[in-house]
């Protein structure tokens, strides 16, 4: 993984004595919280319902066992013992105090780790594909190119008032794991017909209050021209993006009003004037970064390793964990191993600092000291000799994070919802922890297949509820949570936007109404389909129906 | 006029306070100043936004609330959320006289380590 | 409103003259766009300097055949929130080569420094009862940045670049 060199480190510790000074002036009263806001938010300090709330960026999700360790300290020292993983590979801390923030920053420079630009209107904490590296499917490894952004981007000076906030996202493969096309950016790695690495670039994707799939802007970019051309897209939002009414100054508004052929002209007519500037990368800065995602030193393996067949041959719930939370590697002999941060009826994403501790050591034993963190708020260790999946399974289970539900109805995303944040209508948490318990039985969750269930406590949709096969949108009804229901979202390479099926459901009633749609998927799936498959097949109707005309007849 | 209590986040960690009678900032809402009417509630945000002022709160407001002594409690779900905590982490909530509140869909709060 | 440049509080001979103002006999003004259009005969043959003052809703795209004509440019901040400024003074410097002084005006905040400077500002209006050792602690915050910007300082990405040259 990436090592901070001197510049990297003097950079971060600038900053923290930066933001050290800018606190200091806000409890002197020197600053008024107005002034104080944006200073802070663009170190990831927000003021939330109950306490400030630290969010903490994993560039694109990559952790050591020391950072991770790092995190677990700060959990216990300044917090109450827990973090919680959010949908963009940061991990949020929900009660530090303003007067030990700046503490908490300078430990996380310690191991390279830092909060800068998690919120603002800035461009936020870079993501990329959580198997970047080993998945068996990848042109190249993302993170290469995420961490050429990430510096790129960070304290960009021309770029620290933007309309709105800014996300990029990075994919090396083609299955899409990092929701490129719900990005302000999306990048993806591709080779041209010479076999030249480049990327395919799209613009103006989003979810919130008016999802949009990004378009493609650009179908071939060579590589030494990411930055300028990602520069020339800034400057064109920053300039032209929309700032009279926050609910349009993100840049798919700006795609979506002028057009992706007029956006893609003015960005090309930018770019031609910077592309052979200072921007333009250098080979060797290139293949300094490429060197440290380098594939570690793998041991000669043989494709399947024959003791542990033999072990999941025996043991059901091994095997079952296997199908779920197990994945293909391109090295022969080695595993992806998921880890479900979704155990029955807990909140999605949130770690006690125990939990930290062990999955460290864990990761330390079982996984070359890596892990990295998915934006389903989940956690994977990405170098599992498969000789020892049977014993970390069993590891995995002592730290309650072996539940064997990846992809499937219970492995939901949610935001923090009521329960935290200060945006929120409804609560999020507490309807995924009912849904989870509802579809507690593992081997019906294995029979009714990959199925994503994602959950927000506003429009801001912060829990992606637009992009699930079965979404959850809380809204607030005269002082009542209710959930509006939306179905056929996907965040992937087959991008949909999900459609709201009818009227809200009452908290009491939304996990039956979840249950039904779920029966109803049951009832009309062919062979190999998934919920998601059935829904495109057969359309809204029969799930309407089910609901509206048959099961909540009251409710309609 | 329904009866109402000032709120604020501390500005130094952030914790939801209540003014007091006694013009402080206490975590209790049971234990903060009751305006019943149009003139006292005038009075008494003027009295939060000084202390915001002073750099003593951030976001002064005002809300409704409910019942007397130990078990007053806001109205909405929000603010109740506010006075007594995460309803998904009780063990991290305020640890107040009146406890943590029931809801009323029935959500069982869950703790960390139970199956 | 004091003038910083240079990390130094200095005099500025420059009046701003308003859309409906007489020009003054003497010295160098600084004009709003709509006044350069309306007046620019009048003011070029003042024989003093014009400056132009744009707001962030106007860009110097729209005076670019003009720019020569003067000596300061100065770019609004309505709130120090609204970033349009920044892409402005760096198309100015990088795009137009424009060699007079950008100065940034409004809303301003030292905190912002870093910002103006590097974008290509290289005169700042503090507010009234700033002093220029106010602005001198926000002036050396970050030592070294990661990207090029405009102005010409070391970066990371040309410093590695040097090290890997020099063999290091």
């Amino acid at each position: 993984m990436y090592r901070y060199d001197e510049f990297d480190h003097a950079l971060v510790q600038d900053r923290v004595a930066q933001y050290r000074d800018q606190v200091a002036r806000r409890i002197s009263g020197e600053l008024s919280e107005e002034q104080f806001r944006p200073l802070r938010l663009m170190n990831g300090l927000y003021l939330q319902l109950h306490a400030y709330m630290l969010r903490v960026a994993i560039p694109y999700g990559t952790l050591s066992s020391k950072q991770l360790r790092k995190l677990a300290h700060i959990a216990r020292t300044y917090d109450k013992g827990y973090g919680h993983w959010t949908t963009r590979q940061n991990i949020q801390f929900n009660w530090p105090k303003l007067d030990e923030t700046p503490d908490i920053l300078a430990e996380l420079a310690e191991v390279e780790m830092h909060a800068i630009q998690t919120s603002g209107n800035t461009i936020r904490n870079v993501t990329a594909d959580a198997y970047g590296g080993v998945a068996a499917d990848e042109i190249e490894d993302p993170r290469i190119w995420a961490e050429i952004i990430r510096q790129w981007s960070t304290l960009h000076p021309e770029f620290s008032f933007l309309p709105r906030k800014f996300k990029i996202a990075v994919t090396g493969a083609p299955h899409d794991r990092a929701a490129v096309r719900f990005h302000d950016i999306g990048v993806i790695v591709k080779r041209n017909w010479d076999g030249e690495i480049g990327f395919e670039v799209l613009v103006g994707g989003g979810l919130g209050r008016t999802p949009m799939i990004a378009k493609t802007i650009r179908q071939f970019l060579p590589k030494q021209h990411l930055l300028s051309y990602l520069e020339a897209i800034l400057r064109v939002y920053n300039l032209i993006g929309r700032r009279d009414n926050k609910y349009k100054a993100r840049i798919k508004i700006m795609v979506h009003e002028l057009g992706i052929d007029e956006v893609g002209e003015m960005v090309e007519d930018e770019w031609e004037r910077i592309k052979t500037g200072e921007l333009e990368l250098p080979a060797d800065e290139i293949a300094r970064i490429r060197a440290y995602f380098a594939p570690p030193e793998y041991e000669a393996l043989p494709a399947e390793d024959p003791g542990f067949a033999a072990k999941r041959f025996e043991d059901r719930a091994c095997a079952q964990w296997v199908r779920s939370n197990v994945n293909h590697h391109k090295q022969p002999g080695y595993a992806i191993v998921d880890l479900s941060v979704k155990p029955e009826g807990q909140p999605p994403g949130d770690v006690t600092d125990a939990q930290m501790d062990a999955v460290a050591d864990l990761a330390e034993a079982y996984s070359m000291d890596e892990l990295r963190v998915t934006h389903e708020q989940n956690l994977v260790f990405p170098y599992v000799k498969q000789s020892d999946l049977y014993e970390l399974w069993r590891k995995l289970i002592e730290q309650g994070l072996a539940t064997a539900n990846v992809g499937l109805v219970s492995d939901i995303i949610a935001c923090p919802g009521l329960d935290y944040c200060a945006l929120a209508n409804a609560r999020s948490i507490p309807v995924a922890q009912r849904i989870s318990k509802r579809f507690a039985d593992l081997d019906r969750q294995h029979d009714i297949g990959e199925l994503r269930m994602k959950i927000s406590g506003c429009i801001n949709a912060c829990g992606h509820h637009h992009v699930g096969h079965i979404g959850l949108l809380g809204v607030d009804r005269r002082g009542e949570e209710y959930y509006q229901i939306t179905l056929g979202g996907a965040p992937g390479e087959d991008a949909s936007v999900g459609k709201i099926i009818g009227p809200a459901f009452s908290s009491g009633d939304v996990v039956d109404a979840v249950e039904e749609l779920v029966n109803v998927y049951v009832e009309k799936r062919r062979e190999g389909e998934r919920f998601l498959d059935t829904y495109r097949r057969i359309g809204e109707e029969p799930f309407k129906t089910r609901l509206y005309e048959e099961r909540f007849h009251a409710a309609a | 006029m329904a009866k109402h209590v000032i709120t604020a986040n501390r500005l130094i960690d952030g914790l939801v306070v209540y003014l007091s009678a006694s013009g402080g900032w206490v975590e209790a809402v049971s234990e903060s100043l009751v305006a019943a009417a149009e003139a006292a509630l005038e009075v008494a945000l003027e009295t939060g936004r000084a202390a915001e002022a002073g750099n003593h709160v951030v976001g002064v407001y005002e809300i409704e609330v409910d019942g007397s002594g130990p078990a007053m409690a806001p109205v909405s779900l929000r603010e109740r959320i506010r006075a007594f905590g995460p309803t998904t982490h009780p063990e991290f909530g305020r640890t107040t006289e009146s406890g943590h509140y029931q809801h009323s869909d029935g959500v069982e709060p869950v703790r960390f380590g139970d199956a | 409103m004091p003038l910083l440049k240079q990390g130094a509080i200095v005099d500025d001979p420059w009046v701003y003259v308003g859309d409906d103002d007489d020009l003054p006999n003497g010295g160098p003004v600084i004009v709003t766009l709509k006044r350069w259009r309306e007046d620019r005969d009048a003011l070029m043959a003042r024989g003093t300097q014009v400056g132009i003052r744009l707001t962030s809703e106007q860009t110097p795209g729209q005076v670019e055949d003009d720019l020569r004509h003067f000596g300061v440019v100065a770019l609004e901040f309505p709130a120090f929130t609204d970033g349009r400024s920044y892409s402005n003074a760096r198309r100015l410097r990088d795009r137009f080569n424009y060699p007079g002084e950008v100065r940034a005006v409004g809303d301003i905040l030292r905190d912002q420094y870093f910002q103006y400077h590097r974008c290509g500002f290289d005169a700042i209006e503090i507010k009234d009862g700033e002093t220029a050792a106010d602005w001198a602690r926000a002036t050396s915050i970050i030592t070294t940045p990661y990207q090029p910007a405009s102005d010409g300082a070391d970066n990371v990405l040309s410093l590695r670049q040097r090290r890997a040259a020099a063999g290091g």
